[in-house]
């Protein structure tokens, strides 16, 4: 069985990745890792993916799998699980990018699982 | 002079901002909702209305409902604590209207108050994480008659 801060270690090990949260779509932190001010961050990725969620309805675009937002010092990345919690994982620049997104996309089945 | 807003106006104003904040964000609403709580409670404070004095359960449901009630936000708000969940019984909610006419159009209570500045609270003064997990119309109670579930870790 997974667990949920087993899952964001493995995350948290991936070169590059430095924070890693689980958030319900209420703003409530479920767990973190990594030094950051986890309930703002974790308020902000919930409110980011619902509405990217609600721009792929609005455009007939169907369910959302993943968001992934790049700035001047790295990326991150938002994942739905299920539809009541959400993966943020916040990588810097010398990240690679399909390495990360890889085991988010493995994560977020665990997380299934585990949550 | 003491200025009061009819409340059909406020709901109305209200109901506005809850249905496009549902269709912006989707049921990410709340966390929206969660962010709002701490600056409700400090634009409660300029008004008057401390909570710095609640440091348990028994001061927030006395200091809470008693502001709720003056506020004329509800008749009544009692709560009790059983192991680590709190349970506010509401009594004839004044936005029990606006939490109808939302709900008809598919728009969960993400906005609710009690629910907000309990939790809120809560984290504050109690040093406590807080989910809401329960927010539902008394069984067999009046219309507005409410109950919410908070979850403490």
């Amino acid at each position: 069985m997974f667990n949920t801060e087993g899952i964001l270690k493995k995350l948290n090990d991936v070169p590059g990745v430095h924070q890693s949260l689980i958030v319900g779509r209420d703003g409530f932190v479920i767990s973190h890792l990594g030094d950051m001010e986890a309930d703002s961050v974790g308020a902000v990725i919930s409110t980011a993916i619902g509405a990217i969620e609600a721009m792929g309805r609005d455009c007939r675009q169907g369910n959302l799998f993943e968001v992934m937002a790049e700035y001047n010092g790295g990326v991150v990345i938002a994942a739905p699980i299920r539809n009541d919690a959400v993966l943020g994982v916040v990588a810097d620049e010398s990240a690679n990018l399909g390495g990360v997104r890889f085991v988010v996309k493995k994560s977020i089945k665990e997380l299934e699982q585990a949550l | 002079m003491k200025r009061t807003v009819d409340s059909r106006a406020a709901q109305g104003v209200l109901y506005g901002l809850y249905k496009a904040l549902y269709n912006i964000t989707g049921s990410s609403a709340a966390a929206v909702m969660r962010q709002a709580a701490p600056d409700i409670l400090a634009e409660l404070g300029k008004l008057g209305v401390s909570f710095d004095c609640v440091d348990d359960v028994q001061k927030l449901s006395s200091k809470l409902g008693e502001t709720m009630e003056k506020t004329g936000m509800c008749d009544k708000m009692e709560m009790t604590l059983n192991g680590d969940k709190l349970t506010a019984n509401i009594t004839n909610c004044a936005f029990h209207d606006l939490t109808k006419h939302l709900e008809a159009d598919g728009i969960p209570p993400f906005g609710c108050p009690f629910a907000a500045l309990t939790i809120a609270i809560a984290e504050k003064n109690l040093g406590k994480k807080a989910r809401l997990v329960h927010l539902a119309p008394i069984p067999g109670g009046n219309p507005g008659d409410t109950q919410l579930d908070v979850q403490l870790f």
